[in-house]
């Protein structure tokens, strides 16, 4: 289904919008020990994250930037790390500060909310401004709160599993995240507990040069099920911007997790996130990764499968415009025997853009039976634009099946040829052929979502052809 | 530099001073002999932290346990056998290891232990023709050929300074297989060379094969040790190899590395494919302690074409890294690479490949595939594909699988009457001989195929 677009370059700068700064509170740029002291005291933190926090700075410092994947040109005492952008965070949309409300009508949230979401968090530079859940999950002992509140109501939990799933060692950002994280969500999802409606938490960087460090953890208990949704954009600044985000993920024995993301941050924003769950017996952890925005993306969402029977779904969609560089994969860890995975990876490039699918699929010693299927499509619809693929496959153990295929090509003129020949012009048969390419994302996002990010492939189509 | 005392024995300065007297060569080789070996000095061992090396652990090599080859005169077989280290058992012929050797009509035969040439044929037709076949070292000082590998080595595809063994082998290569087929020369027989290494001896060698415009020929070069009574202190090859397949010309090349288990070999092999040309290059990998191999075929000329053929077999705690790469500089290039790999015991394999596609290279067409069959709990495969594509009009695709031996199948075998044993050896060959048969020389398919037979142990 394609969408008449009127006027595609409102439609484009949608989210290019900007509000005046006007902030409760904002760190002086740059980073040190004072900084993440000053973070961790306004947030009138436990000893233990504080400390943790300063542990995570001296790891920040000492590893070495990644030396593969895409151009990292950041310089760090340049950028903000923490912007307060309200005093409180709002139970209702009309306790939250008007211009951000106005951001989030405008990006459409309180209207989703209303008709198919069970609970929301909204995130404003650093802080979350705006929290709901349905009254009747909350008295179910479903936990959906921002990650900042949850350190403080529930410290036990918090402390069992902060940090565990993606320890602060484990890559630069990880570390830099791990010291200057702020916001995020936190959700607990207690056990046989389904939650049917999506959860959904919106990102949003308003501020020039402004560092967001979100940090999620959702925990899903024996049995229990939940969705959860997040979306991200931000204006155009002419300096770029950094969003780091640590996201960690537990499905408990015969649970159901689900994360989907669509991201579209402005085409100067730096994405390097850390994702990773963790899937015992019989859970099912899935990833849907929609990467559309920013400058450069680096993120492998990964699933630890830890005990028999546990699964992993991951479906990597990328669309690499001009100037973009969207570096996503997948990563599956199989430790234990009879576990399954599949990845499915698709990805654009237009424009002069680079999509490039980096993923592993790893099987422990003593893993057996196995087993994992990745599939890796690619387009490239002109020239100026390139592609790669780096799957790594290792397997240390016998019983298993591994396949892997990948292939890339441009748009057929096959399928031009007999979409024309229906009366189709040439940019509308195109963009119909990228729009079934990426089918199986979008048939994966509830119904809003599909509507919005067909639209938002239309809208990258824009000018492709011609 | 600490590292530098690991040298004391073989590879010192002094020593390589006294390599070079002895050889008396040209001065324009010599001079290229001279500034790899300061490569060589300079650069460190690869460290795990370098992509291509993380996974091939070099802890356990150590400098000292070789030398710089020392060149002696030419030696029968016979002579060799007899003269013989504590290692070698003089009552079984030298070539006993080597698997591909045959008896039909040769184009040309050159049989080499160490640095040593042990037998040298050409036949008079093809030598009329201008054909050059012969251990590289002697072609240097003969006639009409030493220009023409000055032209080649001056402009040479393999790169010294890629890492320190490769240094080593410009530096002090002894020999090495230098075929040359003038412009429309086809020549039918197949052109054969072996090379057998002696216990504790260092093989350093360059090749180097040259196919000119609209010629035609096939090279089967095989290497392997020598067969011991006791277990040696194993071996070292460093090799540069370089093809050179012009216009129109069409090559059929195998290599087939069967070295005992205490050798280390590493290998930079480079291939170069122009317009019209076709290679088929097979390689076969079944010895080596640790072998790591980087084969690289690129596609220069418009409707050039290359089909690379892998055959690997590891074993007990055999480590075996093949890096390929098809490299597609012009468009309208076609290349299509299978390797299939067994492995059993504690052996541990990795095959990294890359499909790289230039920003011009518009219909390309470049397939990849890499299959392996574990046979053991114990063995490890790392199996990297890959894709790095800057042009659009293109299909290039991979496809990767690892598995074990499918039950259902061993039990029809079976039921056929086969032992589980027989069983399990059907399906492996069964498993193979996609790739066996692709490979278009007979004797060539059907002597893997019963190398492959006599390594499969029952492994259920």
């Amino acid at each position: 289904m394609t969408h008449a677009i009127t006027d595609p370059i409102g439609e484009i700068n949608k989210f290019d919008f900007r509000n005046e700064e006007r902030y409760v509170y904002k760190a002086r740029k740059g980073l040190d020990e004072q900084i993440v002291a000053e973070i961790s005291a306004l947030k009138g933190e436990p000893q233990w994250m504080r400390e943790f926090r300063l542990e995570s700075l001296k790891i920040f410092k000492c590893k070495p930037m990644p030396q593969w994947g895409g151009l990292i040109d950041i310089d760090f005492q340049e950028i903000y790390y923490y912007i307060k952008p309200t005093d409180r965070q709002g139970r209702s949309w009309d306790e939250v500060p008007e211009e951000i409300k106005r951001t989030f009508d405008r990006l459409g949230i309180p209207e989703a909310e209303r008709k198919y979401l069970a609970g929301v968090k909204a995130q404003y530079e650093s802080e979350v401004v705006y929290g709901s859940l349905r009254e009747e999950l909350a008295q179910r002992g479903v936990i959906f709160t921002d990650m900042d509140t949850a350190v403080r109501e529930y410290p036990d939990l918090v402390r069992q599993y902060f940090g565990t799933i993606i320890p602060p060692a484990d890559n630069k950002f990880a570390a830099l995240n791990s010291a200057v994280w702020s916001g995020g969500s936190f959700i607990y999802v207690p056990p046989g507990e389904q939650i049917e409606f999506p959860l959904q938490a919106y990102f949003r960087i308003n501020a020039a040069n402004m560092g967001q460090f979100e940090r999620t953890l959702i925990i899903v208990d024996e049995g229990a099920s939940c969705h959860y949704v997040e979306g991200c954009t931000a204006p155009m600044y002419s300096s770029d911007s950094l969003h780091a985000a640590v996201v960690e993920v537990v499905a408990h024995r015969g649970a159901r997790v689900r994360y989907t993301t669509i991201q579209n941050w402005a085409n100067n924003i730096y994405n390097l996130v850390t994702k990773r769950a963790v899937a015992y017996a019989d859970a099912l952890v899935e990833w849907v990764d929609g990467n559309l925005g920013s400058r450069l993306t680096m993120k492998y969402p990964s699933v630890y499968m830890r005990e028999p029977g546990a699964r992993a779904e991951i479906l990597s969609v990328a669309f690499a415009g001009p100037k973009q560089h969207q570096d996503a994969g997948a990563k599956v860890v199989h430790c234990a025997p009879h576990t399954a995975s599949r990845i499915v990876s698709k990805s654009i490039s237009r424009g002069g853009g680079r999509s490039s699918y980096r993923g592993l699929v790893r099987i422990e010693k003593g893993a057996h039976h196995s087993k994992s299927n990745v599939v890796c499509d690619a387009l490239i619809l002109d020239p100026q634009s390139e592609s790669d693929t780096y799957p790594y496959i290792e397997i240390e153990a016998r019983d298993v099946a591994v396949g892997h295929e990948a292939s890339v090509s441009r748009i057929g003129e096959e399928q031009l040829f007999y979409l024309m020949s229906r009366g189709l012009t040439e940019p509308e048969a195109s963009t119909m052929i990228v729009s079934g390419f990426i089918e199986p994302l979008v048939k994966e996002l509830p119904m809003e979502y599909a509507v919005e990010m067909n639209r938002l492939i239309a809208l990258q189509m824009e000018g492709s052809v011609g | 530099m600490t590292q530098d005392l690991t040298y004391t024995r073989g590879f010192t300065p002094q020593n390589f001073e006294h390599f070079l007297t002895k050889r008396a060569e040209p001065e324009w080789l010599v001079g290229q002999r001279v500034a790899a070996w300061r490569v060589f000095e300079r650069l460190p061992l690869p460290s795990p932290q370098q992509e291509d090396w993380r996974r091939t652990d070099l802890r356990l090599f150590k400098w000292n346990a070789f030398s710089l080859p020392e060149r002696e005169a030419e030696v029968s077989l016979e002579s060799l056998s007899a003269e013989g280290s504590e290692f070698v058992d003089p009552a079984m012929p030298l070539l006993d290891h080597v698997l591909l050797r045959q008896d039909g009509s040769l184009a040309g035969e050159v049989l080499f232990c160490g640095d040593r040439t042990l037998k040298h044929t050409l036949s008079d037709r093809w030598e009329r023709r201008g054909v050059h076949f012969q251990p590289l070292d002697q072609a240097i000082g003969s006639r009409g050929a030493p220009s023409l590998i000055e032209k080649y080595f001056a402009d040479a595809l393999v790169d010294f300074s890629r890492d320190k063994f490769s240094a080593l082998a410009a530096a002090a290569w002894a020999t090495g297989v230098f075929l040359y087929v003038p412009r429309n020369v086809r020549v039918e027989e197949p052109f054969y060379a072996a090379s057998v290494m002696l216990p504790g001896s260092s093989d350093l060698t360059r090749s180097l094969i040259i196919l000119e415009e609209n010629s035609e020929a096939t090279l089967v070069v095989e290497t392997a040790s020598s067969p011991v009574v006791k277990v040696g202190p194993g071996g070292l090859h460093c090799g540069l190899t370089e093809v050179r397949v012009g216009p129109g010309a069409r090559l059929r090349l195998v290599t087939l590395q069967n070295w005992d288990q205490n050798v280390w070999h590493f290998a930079q092999q480079r291939a170069q494919v122009a317009e019209q040309a076709s290679l088929q290059w097979t390689v076969g990998a079944l010895g080596a302690r640790l072998a790591k191999v980087d084969q690289h075929v690129l596609l220069t000329g418009p409707d050039a074409q290359a089909e690379v053929n892998g055959v690997m077999f590891a074993e007990a705690r055999q480590h075996l890294a093949y890096h390929t790469r098809q490299h597609h500089q012009v468009g309208h290039t076609k290349s299509d690479l299978l390797y299939k790999a067994a492995l059993q015991d504690q052996s541990h394999l990795v095959w990294r490949g890359m499909i790289r596609v230039d920003q011009d290279a518009q219909k390309t067409d470049a397939y990849q595939r890499n299959d392996n069959l574990i046979l053991s709990d114990h063995a490890r495969v790392d199996s990297i594909p890959g894709l790095e594509i800057r042009a659009h009009d293109v299909r290039c695709t991979h496809g990767a699988t690892t598995g074990r031996v499918d039950d259902e199948q061993v039990f029809y075998a079976a039921t056929r009457g086969l032992t589980p044993n027989e069983a399990v050896q059907v399906v492996v060959l069964g498993f193979f001989q996609q790739v066996l048969d692709r490979i278009t020389i007979d004797s060539v398919r059907e002597a893997l195929s019963a190398a492959i037979t006599r390594r499969i142990r029952r492994c259920l």
